[in-house]
């Protein structure tokens, strides 16, 4: 099966998802190249690494950012594609996308200064959600109930020294049940679900909320390929809330973590992501 | 078998692979092994702004 397909895994720390896929790997008989992206070095001209399609794990979005350009440069395929992992690593990009494709969303609104927020603000209405343009697991997350709050944070986010947090996503608060849901995307199959549940209002598996299976309706399988589909497609977490309107898609995680998945669902998630990313080698 | 660097504490391989990371079994600082042979662990990387999934 494996017909001697190298396997580049370029990650930033071993995980138990990245140990799962290393054996998934191994087990498939794919000869594996661990590529540490603190260590690995790229020159313009031929490539440093010796793989036939590399495995984007790694959890910083600037070096999944660059490194995927450098692989795609030297004609190695990535999964996921640098520009699903430039449109989807970025909330404002992934927003732009998912209202450009008609997959419904968050009402979201962008600033590009502290002054502007408060515009964005009260354009969305209170309370409001203010997240950081790149990373997740609810860091530097805030709910803002009132412009007398919001002008703390903004005065707060203004001292960070990166410019990043110069960028002012503002997305209205989802009045929704204390869950959200995730659907696990792998090419063209949602290959499992869950709901995450939480008492804080962030339902993020890493800031400890509990995870409940989740059926996998027609609706929502269609509605997670469509969000898929609109970054690009691949391997993609696809987060999604029940707004009193329906179902929306909030983010699209272009590195997912699935250990909790795995557990809640039963699926063999780090085999279907190899199988896949072996496919995308033999393309 | 090795130490913590922050505490001293045993800390064992069992089936760790190179890269992993795990918390000290005494302070629970996040450990990252750096060698397997001979076995060797760091304290692991911090979190930075841009990590996520």
């Amino acid at each position: 099966m494996s017909d001697g397909v190298r396997l580049g895994v370029f990650y930033t720390i071993v995980r138990p998802e990245e140990k799962w896929i290393l054996a998934a790997a191994e087990s498939r008989g794919l000869g594996v190249v661990r590529i540490d992206d603190a260590d690995v070095t790229f020159g313009l001209d031929r490539p440093d690494v010796e793989a036939d399609v590399v495995l984007n794990r790694s959890v910083s979005h600037t070096r999944a950012l660059y490194a995927t350009r450098c692989f795609a440069h030297y004609g190695i395929p990535t999964v996921n594609s640098p520009d699903v992992v430039e449109l989807a690593g970025d909330k404002v990009l992934a927003s732009l996308r998912l209202a450009e494709r008609g997959v419904p969303t968050p009402k979201t609104v962008v600033a590009l200064s502290p002054e502007a927020a408060m515009k964005a603000l009260e354009r969305v209405g209170y309370p409001a959600v203010l997240k950081p343009a790149v990373g997740s697991w609810g860091r530097l997350m805030a709910k803002v109930s009132s412009p007398e709050e919001a002008e703390q944070i903004l005065e707060h986010k203004s001292a960070l020294p990166s410019p990043v947090h110069s960028v002012f996503y503002v997305q209205e608060f989802v009045a929704k049940p204390d869950r959200d849901l995730r659907v696990f995307v792998v090419g063209t199959e949602a290959v499992a679900g869950m709901y995450r549940r939480s008492s804080d209002w962030r339902t993020n598996a890493a800031r400890g909320g509990t995870t409940e299976p989740l059926p996998l309706t027609p609706e929502l399988r269609e509605l997670s390929l469509k969000a898929a589909e609109a970054m690009g497609g691949g391997v993609l977490a696809v987060d999604l809330m029940e707004s009193p309107t329906g179902l929306v898609v909030h983010e699209v995680n272009p590195t997912p973590e699935f250990k909790a998945l795995t557990a809640v669902s039963g699926a063999d998630i780090a085999g279907a992501i190899v199988d896949y990313t072996v496919g995308v080698a033999r393309r | 078998m090795t130490q913590c660097p922050e505490c001293d504490a045993k800390v064992e391989r069992n089936d760790k692979v190179l890269g992993e990371v795990f918390p000290c079994p005494d302070c629970g600082t996040e450990l990252e092994v750096f060698g397997t042979a001979p076995f060797a662990v760091q304290p692991a990387p911090k979190e930075a702004e841009d990590w996520g999934e």
